[in-house]
């Protein structure tokens, strides 16, 4: 916790929220892209600095992904874009300070509920976790994959295509019962298994200077003048929240549900509160109805980053893209999630408990602030310098992490892959939920196999292990049902 | 992502050989003592579960209409180009070393990029000075 209160502690904190303010309001630059290239970093930093700084730059990102939509009518994240229209408008209607004003108060609120009920609920989670022996795992693992079917919006042939790759990924390099080497081509750097850092650099960084290759160039019209007024940057928005402070309670609540389900993360949980808002409204339209949409969707996705660390800290299951890449910061740091994370280093829980409350009261409204004023630069800077950067930080990354060069070529080919793999409609959060859980899934079913003698229907003895297994299927109900009702998005990308 | 009808073909194939060859790859691991299933058990499963997943793609994409636009229109050049610059890179680092290494490869990704040739040096020489500030130096990382 000391840490987080040091010089170096402060300094992560307030780069990171810079970070995550510039990465967000760039149109095309995601939270996930700023959270990889920052990964050769966090490694080298210590775990109770890194981790405060990733929370920093995610919850930042995502208010950000507004200030496109506000000034140029883009929204800067797929988190942002449920919503991009109603912002613009208001934006015209109210002036471009207001409409960033209530977006960053309400990312705040939002984030500061999601970030209450992380603290809340994943030590309840945590002690309910001890009492898991690895039939539970493996439910939990088969629970978390089946959700991330449903979880992304789009085809879910093409997510359980995704995850599956993402699950076969995870079995390259040596097995955990035999110790034989799978899919390692004769490469003795694969035996150790496809390095996940590495992947995520090329999975998330690169891939997306390759699709970048593929939008046709554009040029924002910018109408904006940033008059510097904290009564409408602060004063006015938070007004509105007290006024409506039901509609902000329900859709953070939304925002945490829908975030704390593996793969779906910020963008679903937004696209999930602003469907449900409209659906209340009952087609009524008007400066009010505006008013709540953007509340809705604003509240809902921050509070839904805080809730992905809920599954992330307490089991070790990812919520998002985002928290994805922090359980591989977890895995190189040697730090396990889940209760002996609680237990040996509960002064890293407290940190990341205290830089969520901080990132949402101080460093959201602040960098709110000045990326309105900001926002004019900001959503004009060139895209092909930006791509030249971001390679350049793609190959740094990878080599940097081994000190291998042909880490390169892993990452440009995990970036192709994922190139490929957008351009044909497959999410790509569900490859690296399935990277993650992978390994969970396998080696959980082959110890509790050989524990029981191979008798499988000790995986439905057990009564937690039946009631994981229920709710597997109930999720695979529901999400046959209703799965695309209100998650109307085609990526998982945030 | 909307994708045209023959890209969803070339996919679902993709996916169904890739599905084959993990299944009859998975089939010549070891099993465990007593006949029991081994390395070969999840693969052979996940080799099977794509297969099944290419095969209903397949079955999908035959029924598709048709969308105008395609996913895989654009400058296949530039990707290639910098893939390129990606495979040759480990080769030119022995020879020259890391940072003259990169901020040639980040000066050739900002011609594909068509930044003009004077931005293009500039940003070459000041991200590879940041690379060494904060990798090399601050970080310690011996690059």
């Amino acid at each position: 916790m000391s840490e987080i209160f040091s010089v170096q502690g402060i300094l992560a904190l307030l780069l990171g929220g810079l970070y995550g303010a510039i990465f967000g309001a760039i149109p095309g630059l995601t939270a996930t892209l700023a959270i990889a290239l920052f990964i050769p970093i966090a490694f080298f930093l210590d775990p109770a600095i890194a981790l405060p700084a990733i929370i920093a730059i995610s919850s930042v990102a995502i208010f950000a992904g507004d200030v496109g939509s506000t000034v140029a009518r883009i929204p800067g994240t797929p988190a942002s874009a449920a919503y991009f229209e109603k912002l613009f408008a208001l934006s015209r209607r109210e002036g471009p300070l207001y409409s960033l004003g209530l977006s960053a108060m309400g990312s705040a609120v939002g984030g500061i509920i999601g970030a209450l009920l992380l603290i809340l609920t994943a030590s309840i989670i945590v002690s309910f976790a001890r009492q898991f022996s690895s039939f539970e795992y493996f439910w939990i693992a088969i629970l978390g994959l089946s959700a991330g079917v449903f979880a992304s919006g789009g085809s879910s042939l093409k997510s359980l295509t995704s995850l599956l790759l993402g699950v076969l990924f995870s079995t390259v390099g040596v097995d955990p019962t035999l110790g034989y080497p799978r899919f390692d081509f004769g490469s003795t750097q694969l035996m150790g298994g496809l390095n996940y850092i590495v992947a995520m650099i090329g999975l998330f960084g690169f891939s997306e200077v390759l699709n970048h290759l593929f939008k046709p160039a554009k040029t924002f019209e910018v109408e904006f003048s940033s008059e510097p007024s904290v009564n409408r940057f602060f004063l006015k928005p938070l007004t509105l929240i007290v006024k409506k402070k039901w509609l902000v309670l329900r859709s953070s609540l939304v925002g945490v549900l829908v975030g704390f389900l593996p793969g779906a993360g910020a963008d679903i949980g937004s696209w999930v509160s602003t469907s449900l808002e409209k659906v209340r409204q009952k087609g009524k339209e008007g400066a009010e109805e505006d008013d709540e949409i953007i509340l809705s969707g604003t509240c809902s996705n921050n509070a839904a980053v805080a809730s992905a660390w809920i599954p992330a800290l307490s089991l070790g299951l990812p919520g998002d893209t985002v928290t994805a890449i922090v359980l591989g910061v977890f895995m190189m740091k040697g730090i396990s999630p889940g209760p002996l994370l609680f237990d040996q280093q509960p002064d890293l829980i407290a940190a990341l408990y205290f830089t969520f409350i901080i990132s949402n009261v101080f460093l959201l409204p602040f960098y709110g602030y000045l990326s309105a004023l900001m926002a004019k630069k900001l959503i004009k800077t060139p895209m092909p310098l930006l791509l030249t950067v971001v390679t350049a930080l793609c190959i740094v990354g990878a080599y940097a992490i081994n000190n291998e060069v042909r880490d390169i070529w892993i990452m440009a080919g995990m970036g192709l892959l994922a190139f490929l793999l957008q351009r044909g409609g497959f999410p790509l959060a569900q490859v690296v939920l399935g990277m993650v859980l992978g390994p969970i899934l396998e080696q959980n079913f082959m110890v509790s196999a050989i524990k029981s003698q191979w008798d499988l229907m000790s995986f439905f003895d057990r009564p937690v292990a039946l009631f994981l297994m229920v709710g597997t299927l109930v999720i695979i109900a529901v999400g046959l049902k209703y799965g695309k009702k209100f998650t109307g998005t085609e990526s998982t990308k945030t | 992502m909307k994708v045209d009808r023959i890209s969803e073909i070339i996919f679902s194939v993709i996916v169904t050989a890739l599905g084959l060859l993990v299944f009859v790859t998975a089939r010549g691991f070891p099993e465990l003592p007593e006949g029991h299933p081994g390395p070969g058990l999840f693969p052979a499963y996940l080799g099977g579960g794509l297969l099944l997943c290419g095969i209903l793609l397949l079955i999908n994409a035959l029924k598709f209409q048709a969308f105008q636009t395609s996913g895989f229109e654009g400058k296949w050049i530039l990707v290639v180009s910098i893939l390129a610059i990606m495979v040759i890179f480990p080769f030119f680092y022995r020879l020259v070393g890391f940072f003259v290494a990169i901020a040639f490869a980040i000066l050739l990704v900002g011609l594909l990029m068509r930044l003009k040739f004077i931005s293009a040096i500039l940003t070459s020489l000041i991200t590879t000075g940041f690379i060494y500030l904060v990798f090399n130096q601050i970080l310690h990382v011996p690059l």
